[in-house]
């Protein structure tokens, strides 16, 4: 199984500006594979999060084409995505995207609780998780009741319940203190070394392990590829 | 220790623990939808035990509507006015608009609290919600709510009636000859009337909502 981006072009058209464009990605071409460990890295605007959206299936390319092992997006109906994003992929957003009326555990469970998933088998795997990100007393808090890393966690924690097959973290670890974003760290490489592929987008390069796919990105393009480090 | 990877096939994960033999066809789809069902319904609990506000607001409508519509039934089957045109007409109108004002406030407060579930309905769809999943949560978290509306708004009318509070002649001369089986006939068919009312008003502005993609009802920030 794997992911793989032919010649993918994203462009954002203003609401309020008709003719005002950006080419947030442009004629980006990358393979992701099963197991295995990638980092995105780039400065500001250079457009990991629209590329690290594309591959999860959250938008859609402007042209090119997204292909999930011999699923096509561009031919695929919303029904097939969608369910191939409920089975395969699981995705942490940057900015805080959490249910503010829902406690922690509930956020964990609720977007992964649609199909055939049991509740009980759901809520183990999300104490576990929550337990090694030092959260599990805080459970049944609400995400008022969160600092914004303890939210970052939970969203990290939320990607991996169900145990994806690709795991997509769009920078983790903003906003983490450096024993918080170990433990993050360790995490992603535990659920890499159970055969998921972890894609991050991310400016801290302490995040990239040995063998790991390191590409870097400006002004839509990417720029670099090294494997096994910087 | 985390269960193991299994490649992420829950699929066959749920299915692991059925006997070979019966893993066919129907009966594995008759154990997952049973699953899918149940997660559902939990879900849906969840959403109207935490967001009671919007939830109180929905039985309320409902309790009103279920009213309204009520009175018109229980006038329509057991009351005549032969002499009485004019009040009868009165009364239609006192009701209808009663009714009219509000299933236009139950549309607007269904805008409302729907539109501001957009980015709740983007967590959904981001992490793999259908839209047909998640307007059947919709649907089930409506049912709850305008089911229970409904009945404690006939109830509420019954009594009202009965303790002759609610003060209409005309009602208790038919009630005297109101049969019981047919009152709960009526109740019934006012519940459905009002889930009915609820269901079409949630999915039509549910599904206009869906029609965007996942970073629009995010609102752009992913």
């Amino acid at each position: 199984m794997s992911i793989k981006a032919i010649s993918v072009s994203k462009v954002y058209s203003g609401s309020i500006n008709k003719g005002y464009k950006i080419d947030a990605v442009k004629n980006v071409s990358i393979d992701i594979n099963e197991g295995s460990f990638t980092l995105i890295s780039g400065p500001t605007g250079s457009g990991k999060t629209t590329l690290l959206s594309l591959l999860a299936g959250i938008m859609y390319p402007t042209h090119g084409e997204i292909v999930y092992g011999n699923i096509h997006v561009s031919t695929s109906n919303d029904n097939t995505i969608s369910k191939f994003r409920e089975q395969f992929i699981g995705y942490a957003p940057q900015n805080t995207l959490l249910i503010k009326e829902l406690t922690v555990l509930e956020n964990v469970l609720s977007p992964n609780s649609f199909y055939k998933r049991s509740i009980k088998e759901l809520k183990s795997s999300a104490h576990y998780l929550l337990e090694k990100l030092k959260l599990i007393n805080k459970k049944n808090f609400k995400p008022c009741e969160l600092s914004g890393g303890e939210i970052k966690k939970v969203m990290v924690v939320r990607a991996l319940v169900k145990k994806p097959l690709f795991i997509f973290t769009d920078e983790p670890c903003s906003e983490l203190d450096n024993e918080s974003t170990d433990d993050i760290i360790s995490l992603l490489y535990e659920q890499n070394s159970r055969g998921s592929a972890v894609i991050i987008a991310s400016h801290n390069r302490m995040v990239l392990k040995k063998n790991a796919d390191f590409y870097t990105m400006e002004k839509g393009q990417i720029t670099g590829y090294k494997k096994g480090g910087i | 220790m985390l269960p193991s990877h299994g490649r992420s096939h829950w699929f066959k994960s749920s299915i692991a623990h059925i006997p070979r033999q019966q893993c066919r066809g129907f009966i594995i789809y008759r154990k997952i939808y049973r699953k899918m069902f149940r997660n559902i319904v939990w879900l849906s609990i969840t959403n109207i035990k935490r967001k009671r506000l919007n939830s109180i607001l929905y039985f309320v409508m409902a309790f009103f509507i279920s009213q309204a519509l009520f009175l018109v039934n229980i006038s329509n089957s057991f009351l005549r006015f032969p002499d009485f045109k004019a009040i009868q007409t009165f009364f239609y109108i006192i009701i209808f608009s009663v009714l009219f004002i509000c299933i236009i406030l139950l549309a607007a407060v269904s805008i409302l609290f729907i539109r501001m579930r957009a980015q709740e309905l983007g967590i959904l769809r981001m992490h793999g919600a259908q839209k047909s999943d998640i307007l059947f949560l919709s649907s089930i978290e409506i049912l709850f709510i305008s089911s229970a509306g409904a009945f404690a708004g006939i109830l509420c009318v019954i009594l009202l009636i009965i303790s002759k509070i609610l003060y209409l002649p005309y009602f208790l001369e038919g009630i005297k000859r109101i049969e019981l089986i047919k009152l709960i006939g009526l109740g019934g068919q006012t519940i459905s009337g009002v889930i009915i009312i609820e269901l079409v008003i949630t999915i039509v502005i549910v599904s206009f909502l869906l029609k965007n993609d996942i970073p629009d009802l995010l609102g752009g920030s992913f």
